[in-house]
C-alpha cells in the first residue's frame, strides 16, 4: 500500500515537471507558438501556464507526505537528501510565485533552458530515492532468461496487434487489403517483431556481458538502466523531437537529457518498490521491471489483457493530430509493458546462454532475409498489388506496433538522406534571418467606383467529397449544390499549403512564403490588404489570431466573432453578425469586403461535439458531416439574405477552405503534417456578378491554387494583375476576348505548414508527389479516371524529376527572401 | 582474460548485427533517371518522332499525347491525331481541355 501511494505520488510529480517542460519546448518551437500558444487556441493551456506556481505546491503537498517517513525514521544520509530536497522545493516554489516562468515562455533560447531545468526537480528527487532506498543485492543476470523475455516480448506484441485487426478493419478508411496481401503483411510483422526484440536481446546481453566483467552484480544493474534510457532516448528522437520539428543537436540534447531523467525516475521506483518487499534472487532485470510486475498472476493477466490496453491507449488518442505522436507513445508502453511482463513469465525458464544467443542471431537473420523476400512477393506471384509499399503502409494502419517498427528502422542514406536534410534545412524556420519581400501585383490602383463586393469563405478543413458539386453522393449540402449552379465550381483546386499556419497567409499573399511563421513585417507581402486598401474596401473580418498579426489596424476594419475563442467560430455565427453589420450600415457606399473562417469541422473542435450515429450520414464520417450540413444551412440563409438584399449580383462570393482533411484513411487523421490527397485537394467555388461572369471565361478543369485567389481578386476587382512565376498565382478568369493560358506544363510546389514535408503538383493536378522528411519517405499518387488520387509504385524518373524541381522552387523562395540555411 | 575476449567478441557481433540490420532497412533515394527521359517529362521535344519516343517511355502522359495530337494534325495525320486524343481523354475523361479539343 505504501509503494502505491508512493507510486502515485512520482507519477503526479513526474507528470507535472514533464509537462511544464513540454509546455516550454512547445512554446520554444515557433510554429506551434504562433499557432496554438500565443493565440490561445486551446484554451485550459494558458489557465494552466497560469496557474503554473499554484500546481507546483500541489504537486509539493503530494510529494512531501511520501518523504515524511525518512525525515522521521532515517538514517543521517537520506534524512538530509530529503530535507534538502523539500527545503529547495519550498525555495523554488517561492521563486516561482513571484516569477511565472511560463506565461513569459516564447520562441527563444531562455525558454529552451526553461524546459530542461523544468526536469531538475524529478531528476533530484530520483537521487533522493535512491540515496533512501537501501541498495538492492541482486544476482547476476541469466542471459538465457533475458532472450526468453525478449522472445515473449515480441510474440505477445505482435499478437496484442494482430488480435485489434478485425477491430480496426471496418473503422479504417481506403483499406483495400486481399486476404493474401494481410497474411503476408501479418507475417512480415511477425518477422519485424522478432528481428527489433532479438536486436534488443542482442544489445543487452552485450552491454551485461561487459558490465559482468566488474563482478559486481549493481553494475549490471546500472548497465540495464544505462540502456534503457538509451532506448527511450532513441525513440524520444525519433518520434517525439521529429514530430516537433527540432533541429539535430537540440533534439538529441533534449533526448538525452528526458530519458535520462524518466530512466531515473523509474529507477527510483524500482529501488523504492524492493525496498518495500522481500525479494530473494532477483537479478537486475527483476529489479528494473519490479514496478510494473507482481505475483505470476498479475504478470498472466497483464499478458493477456495486453491487447485491451492498447486498444485504450489508441483509442483515446486515435485522432490527435501530431504525426501519430501520441499513438506511437502508446505503443512504447505496450512494448515495455510486454517486456516487463514477459521478462517476468519466463523468470523461472532455465537454458544455456548459447542457446539463447543462436536463437536470436537465427531470428535476426530471419529478419534480414525477410525483408528482400518482402519486396520480391509481388514479381514472385505477379500480383502488383502485393508491392511492399503499398501492402505493408496500408498494413501499418492497422496495427500500430508495426507502424512504429517500420519507422524506427527506416532509415536513410546516400541522396535520400541529402535531400530530407536540405528539405528540413529550408523549412520550420525558427532565428533566421530573413528579409520581407514585396509582392506587388499591381504598380497602382485604378480609380474606379464598379468594384465589386467581395465574401470570402475559407472553412478551416473543409473537404471537397463533402459538398454535392464535387461528390454526387453527398446529400447533405443543398444550399451549397445550389449556389454551385449559380457559380463557377473549380474542379482540380489546390491547396499551396497544407495547414491554417501557412495556408492562409499564403492565399493572402497570393504566392509562396518562406517557410516560417512569419517573416516580419508581413506588410510588404500582404498582397490582399494591399487591394483592399487601394480599392478603397471596408472590411468585415472575423477576429482570428491571423488577421490580428497579419493585417495592420484600419480605421475601415471592423472585426467580427469578437470574444469568441477562434476554436468556436462557426459559419452561423459569424453570417449572423455580419448580415446584422451590413444591414446597419447599408447607407455605406464603400465596396464590402467580409471574410472568415469558421473552425467548425477542424479536428480539436469535432472531438468536443457528441457522438454522431453513423446511420445519419452513411458513407461519411458522420461528425464531421453534421457539421458540413449546419455550415451549409448557415452558408445557404446568407445567400439568400445577400439576394434579397440586393448585393448577390453586385457581389464576388467565394467558398473555399485553407486545406482539405484525412478522416481515417489508411489509419491517417488531421492534416498538421501531411500533403496527402484528401489534404491539399480543396473546394473552390466563386460565384461573380453578373456582368463580370458575362465578360470572362475560365477553363475549369484546368489546375487551380489557393494562392490564385488574390490575384483573381484583382482581376475583378478592374486591376490587371501582373504575372509574378511560378511560385505566385494568378487570375483564374481571363477577359473573354483572350486566350486562356494554359498551365499543363507547369509544376506547383506545395508544402506543410508545420514540418519539412513538400510535394510537386504537375501535370495539370493529375501527378502528385510527397517528400516526407518526417518519416523519411516518399510518396506518389497520380489522378485516375473517376478523380480519385491512387498510389503509384516509385520510380526513379518520378523521383529524380520531382526532386530536381522541388531543389527548384524551394531555392527560389529562399533567395527572394535572402535565406542562406546553415551549412 | 577469457570472459573479456567472450565480451569483447560478443560487442563486435552485435555491432555487427545492429550494423547489418541498418544497412538492409536503409533507402538510398534509387538511381538517377537517365538524362533523356528526364528531358521528356520536363522539356518534351517538338517533333513527332520525339514526341513519340517520349510517349513511349510515359504512355499515360496527357501532355505529351496533346503536344504529339497537335505535331500530328500539324504533319497532316489526322487519324493519329485523334487516336491520341482519344487516348488522352481515356486517360483523363474529367478534362475539359482534352475533350473540347477532341470535338473539334
Amino acid at each position: 500500500m505504501r509503494f502505491l501511494a508512493l507510486s502515485v505520488a512520482r507519477v503526479v510529480n513526474a507528470a507535472f515537471f514533464v509537462a511544464s517542460s513540454v509546455y516550454c519546448l512547445l512554446s520554444y518551437s515557433s510554429f506551434a507558438y504562433a499557432q496554438f500558444i500565443k493565440p490561445q487556441l486551446v484554451g485550459w493551456i494558458p489557465d494552466a501556464a497560469a496557474l503554473h506556481h499554484q500546481v507546483f505546491w500541489l504537486t509539493v503537498l503530494i510529494t512531501a507526505p511520501t518523504l515524511v517517513p525518512v525525515l522521521v525514521r532515517g538514517s543521517r544520509g537520506p534524512r538530509i537528501a530529503a530535507a534538502a530536497y523539500l527545503a529547495g522545493n519550498v525555495m523554488l516554489g517561492s521563486w516561482l510565485t513571484v516569477n511565472p516562468v511560463l506565461t513569459l515562455a516564447g520562441p527563444n533560447t531562455r525558454t529552451l533552458v526553461i524546459a530542461a531545468l523544468c526536469l531538475v526537480p524529478p531528476f533530484l528527487l530520483a537521487v533522493v530515492d535512491h540515496i533512501c532506498a537501501p541498495r538492492p543485492v541482486v544476482r547476476p543476470v541469466e542471459l538465457s532468461r533475458l532472450f526468453l523475455g525478449a522472445a515473449a516480448a515480441a510474440v505477445a506484441t505482435w499478437l496484442t496487434y494482430t488480435l485489434l485487426i478485425p477491430w480496426y478493419l471496418p473503422r479504417t478508411v481506403g483499406l483495400d487489403l486481399t486476404w493474401t496481401a494481410m497474411t503476408l503483411a501479418v507475417g512480415v510483422s511477425l518477422v519485424s517483431h522478432l528481428l527489433v526484440f532479438a536486436v534488443i536481446y542482442l544489445v543487452a546481453a552485450a552491454v551485461i556481458a561487459v558490465a559482468g566483467l566488474a563482478r559486481r552484480p549493481l553494475v549490471e544493474y546500472w548497465a540495464v538502466s544505462a540502456l534503457c534510457a538509451a532506448v527511450l532516448g532513441f525513440i524520444f528522437e525519433r518520434v517525439v523531437a521529429v514530430a516537433l520539428s527540432f533541429q539535430a543537436r537540440e533534439s538529441w540534447l533534449l533526448s538525452v537529457w528526458l530519458s535520462a531523467v524518466i530512466a531515473a525516475i523509474w529507477s527510483g521506483l524500482a529501488w523504492q518498490r524492493r525496498a518495500s518487499g522481500v525479494h530473494e534472487d532477483d537479478d537486475a532485470i527483476d529489479v528494473w521491471f519490479g514496478p510494473i510486475t507482481g505475483p505470476a498472476a498479475v504478470t498472466v493477466i497483464g499478458l493477456i489483457t495486453l491487447p485491451l490496453v492498447a486498444l485504450g491507449l489508441r483509442t483515446a488518442v486515435a485522432q490527435f493530430d501530431w504525426n501519430f505522436l501520441l499513438q506511437k507513445l502508446g505503443v512504447c508502453l505496450v512494448w515495455a509493458l510486454a517486456l516487463g511482463w514477459g521478462c517476468r513469465a519466463t523468470r523461472r525458464a532455465a537454458r544455456s546462454r548459447a542457446a539463447g544467443d543462436r536463437l536470436a542471431v537465427a531470428m535476426v537473420l530471419v529478419g534480414l532475409a525477410g525483408v528482400p523476400v518482402a519486396t520480391r512477393v509481388a514479381t514472385w506471384s505477379g500480383d502488383a498489388r502485393l508491392a511492399p509499399e503499398f501492402v505493408l503502409d496500408r498494413y501499418a494502419a492497422l496495427d500500430g506496433s508495426y507502424q512504429l517498427l517500420r519507422g524506427l528502422l527506416r532509415t536513410n542514406a546516400g541522396a535520400d538522406a541529402e535531400f530530407y536534410r536540405f528539405l528540413k534545412a529550408h523549412s520550420t524556420l525558427g532565428f533566421v534571418s530573413a528579409s520581407p519581400v514585396d509582392v506587388d501585383f499591381v504598380d497602382g490602383f485604378h480609380a474606379t467606383t464598379a468594384r465589386p463586393h467581395i465574401f470570402l469563405f475559407i472553412v478551416d478543413s473543409l473537404r471537397r467529397d463533402y459538398l454535392s458539386p464535387y461528390n454526387p453522393a453527398v446529400t447533405f449540402t443543398p444550399a451549397t449544390q445550389a449556389f454551385a449552379a449559380e457559380s463557377v465550381v473549380f474542379d482540380r483546386a489546390f491547396t499551396r499549403y497544407g495547414a491554417t499556419g501557412l495556408s492562409v497567409p499564403s492565399l493572402w499573399t497570393g504566392g509562396m512564403l518562406l517557410h516560417k511563421q512569419y517573416v516580419q513585417p508581413f506588410a510588404p507581402m500582404q498582397s490582399l490588404e494591399k487591394l483592399l486598401d487601394g480599392g478603397g474596401y471596408r472590411r468585415l473580418m472575423s477576429d482570428d489570431h491571423l488577421v490580428t498579426q497579419l493585417f495592420r489596424p484600419s480605421p475601415a476594419t471592423t472585426l467580427l466573432d469578437l470574444q469568441i475563442d477562434e476554436m468556436d467560430h462557426t459559419m452561423c455565427g459569424t453570417v449572423n453578425e455580419l448580415q446584422s453589420a451590413l444591414t446597419a450600415t447599408r447607407g455605406d457606399t464603400r465596396p464590402i469586403f467580409a471574410m472568415t473562417r469558421p473552425l467548425q469541422l477542424h479536428t480539436a473542435r469535432l472531438v468536443r461535439d457528441p457522438e454522431t450515429p453513423a446511420s445519419a450520414y452513411p458513407g461519411f464520417a458522420p461528425g464531421y458531416a453534421k457539421q458540413v450540413a449546419a455550415l451549409d444551412r448557415c452558408l445557404g440563409g446568407f445567400i439568400g439574405y445577400l439576394k434579397q438584399s440586393g448585393l448577390y449580383d453586385q457581389s464576388v462570393v467565394i467558398l473555399t477552405s485553407d486545406h482539405g482533411e484525412s478522416l481515417g484513411e489508411n489509419g491517417r487523421w488531421g492534416h498538421a503534417y501531411t500533403l496527402y490527397p484528401e489534404v491539399v485537394q480543396i473546394p473552390l467555388i466563386i460565384h461573380l456578378p453578373t456582368t463580370l461572369a458575362a465578360a470572362v471565361t475560365t477553363d475549369r478543369s484546368s489546375i487551380a491554387l489557393s494562392t490564385d485567389i488574390t490575384p483573381t481578386l484583382y482581376a475583378l476587382a478592374g486591376e490587371q494583375p501582373r504575372d509574378l512565376g511560378v511560385l505566385y498565382g494568378r487570375p483564374l478568369f481571363t477577359p473573354i476576348d483572350q486566350p486562356i493560358r494554359s498551365r499543363r506544363r507547369e509544376s506547383f510546389l506545395l508544402s506543410s505548414s508545420y514540418g519539412p514535408v513538400h510535394a510537386m503538383l504537375r501535370h495539370n493536378g493529375r501527378s502528385l508527389y510527397i517528400a516526407d522528411a518526417v518519416q523519411g519517405l516518399d510518396l506518389a499518387y497520380e489522378m485516375q479516371a473517376d478523380g480519385r488520387m491512387a498510389r503509384l509504385t516509385m520510380t526513379d524518373v518520378i523521383r529524380t524529376v520531382n526532386r530536381r524541381l522541388m531543389r527548384d522552387h524551394i531555392g527560389q523562395i529562399a533567395s527572394a527572401y535572402h535565406f542562406t540555411p546553415a551549412p | 582474460m577469457k570472459q573479456v575476449t567472450a565480451a569483447v567478441v560478443r560487442l563486435l557481433v552485435t555491432f555487427l548485427i545492429v550494423s547489418a540490420v541498418v544497412f538492409v532497412n536503409r533507402s538510398q533515394g534509387g538511381d538517377e533517371a537517365s538524362a533523356e527521359t528526364v528531358r521528356c517529362d520536363l522539356d518534351p521535344p517538338g517533333d513527332v518522332a520525339g514526341l513519340e519516343t517520349c510517349l513511349a517511355r510515359s504512355p499515360r502522359d496527357v501532355e505529351i499525347l496533346l503536344e504529339l495530337s497537335a505535331a500530328y494534325e500539324a504533319a497532316g495525320r489526322h487519324a493519329e491525331a485523334r487516336v491520341a486524343l482519344t487516348r488522352a481523354a481515356a486517360i483523363d475523361p474529367r478534362d475539359a481541355g482534352v475533350r473540347q479539343r477532341l470535338a473539334r
